[in-house]
């Protein structure tokens, strides 16, 4: 695949979590805000490309047996380091996101593109991989936490308290279900049944043409 | 193979410790600045700074054997305590409720509470707890001058309609603010 297939594919492919159904934990979990999705998305991102290219780069010296073990570590280790950052240099969206950056490590995306794509290819590959994929996550994360939180809030909230767009207008009644638990499973459903829709009206264009 | 994963581990380990040492004191410095806002809503008057000021008080070790230490900020004004302010914390409905309370030093009463950190129900309790709205300051105010000497009791604040487990979770926080006042007076007011 061309290089920039590489990158692409996280876009649309592979895109996380609604074509790749990979992830889903954080998806309903941090979505309720926009601000949180997108920090949440870009530290993924970063544990992603980070792990992505040390695994590449280590491809021919780990041993089959112990592979996972490693990634495990090498992914954690990006974790620990990321949330260090996150508390030293974003505090806010730290507090946000408090356990699940953590929990990041437990994040399939991770393990499954370092078992499908890391260990077998070069790094700069490996590096594009990461990108796109985190990158496509991230949007997906931004695009959930926008439907959840002006129908759920009617505002959307960034960097804390200071700019918030009040997108519904004063009058709103925040269908206060949205930012729960139950309308993350329900926005998640919904973005899952219509990103798969569009894939279908595309293959069947790509059929018949 | 196990060489290999011991090398990955170790060299692992020294990657997140270098980090680690890099951002120790931004987060710290981080962490302090939180308190530096609430300190000037709950403390009298002062001259000095609280914080660069700050005393910590261990508190004995807690079940895993690690030290606890309080951090009391003091207030001074030439020179003399005026009064401290102190963290503290307990469970409310849905989480933890952090609050900071200033205690004066002669008149032994509560100077101020400011509430940190809720995650309490939106409605009747956001409104009372969110230091931005006006229904804070019926609240929050209330605790003002109230005695150190003993214990508050529910009975003696008015609750948030709605709202009994928040008012009791900021009630019992407060409570223990007080109590550690008062346990360690004389180290804090020296």
């Amino acid at each position: 695949m061309s290089l920039t297939k590489e990158f692409t594919k996280g876009f649309w492919e592979l895109l996380a979590p609604f074509r790749l159904v990979l992830g889903l934990c954080p998806v309903l979990a941090v979505t309720g805000t926009v601000f949180g999705g997108i920090g949440m998305g870009l530290a993924t991102t970063f544990v992603l490309v980070c792990s992505n290219v040390l695994i590449s780069l280590l491809r021919k010296y780990i041993p089959g047996k112990v592979r996972i073990a490693a990634y495990i570590v090498i992914i954690a280790s990006f974790v620990s380091i990321v949330d260090m950052l996150l508390k030293a240099y974003q505090p806010d969206l730290h507090k946000l996101l408090g356990i699940f950056i953590q929990l990041i490590v437990v994040n399939c995306i991770l393990l499954g593109r370092a078992e499908a794509f890391a260990s077998k290819q070069g790094p700069l590959a490996s590096t594009l991989d990461g990108l796109g994929i985190g990158l496509g996550f991230t949007l997906s994360l931004a695009a959930l936490g926008v439907i959840r939180e002006v129908l759920g809030s009617g505002t959307i909230t960034l960097y804390g308290k200071s700019l918030v767009f009040n997108i519904m207008g004063d009058g709103y009644e925040p269908f206060a279900f949205m930012v729960k638990a139950p309308g993350a499973f329900v926005g998640l459903g919904v973005m899952l049944a219509a990103i798969t829709f569009i894939g279908v009206l595309m293959e069947r264009k790509k059929r018949s043409a | 193979m196990a060489v290999v994963l011991t090398l990955i581990c170790a060299a692992s380990g020294f990657l997140v410790a270098w980090v680690d040492s890099l951002t120790r004191t931004k987060i710290e410095t981080a962490q302090l600045q939180k308190v530096a806002g609430a300190l000037s809503q709950v403390l009298p008057e002062y001259d000095n700074n609280p914080i660069a000021d700050r005393i910590n008080i261990e508190l004995g070790k807690d079940n895993r054997g690690r030290t606890q230490v309080l951090k009391v900020f003091p207030a001074k004004k030439g020179g003399q305590v005026v009064g401290a302010a102190l963290p503290s914390n307990a469970p409310g409905y849905a989480g933890n409720i952090a609050l900071v309370l200033g205690i004066g030093a002669e008149s032994k009463e509560l100077t101020g509470i400011y509430i940190a950190e809720q995650s309490e129900t939106i409605g009747p309790a956001q409104k009372a707890l969110d230091p931005a709205t006006p229904e804070y300051k019926d609240f929050a105010g209330q605790f003002q001058g109230k005695s150190t000497e003993s214990e508050i009791a529910l009975g003696d604040i008015d609750a948030i309609s709605g709202a009994t487990y928040s008012t009791k979770g900021v009630l019992a926080a407060v409570n223990k603010g007080i109590k550690l006042f008062n346990e360690h007076q004389d180290q804090i007011l020296k």
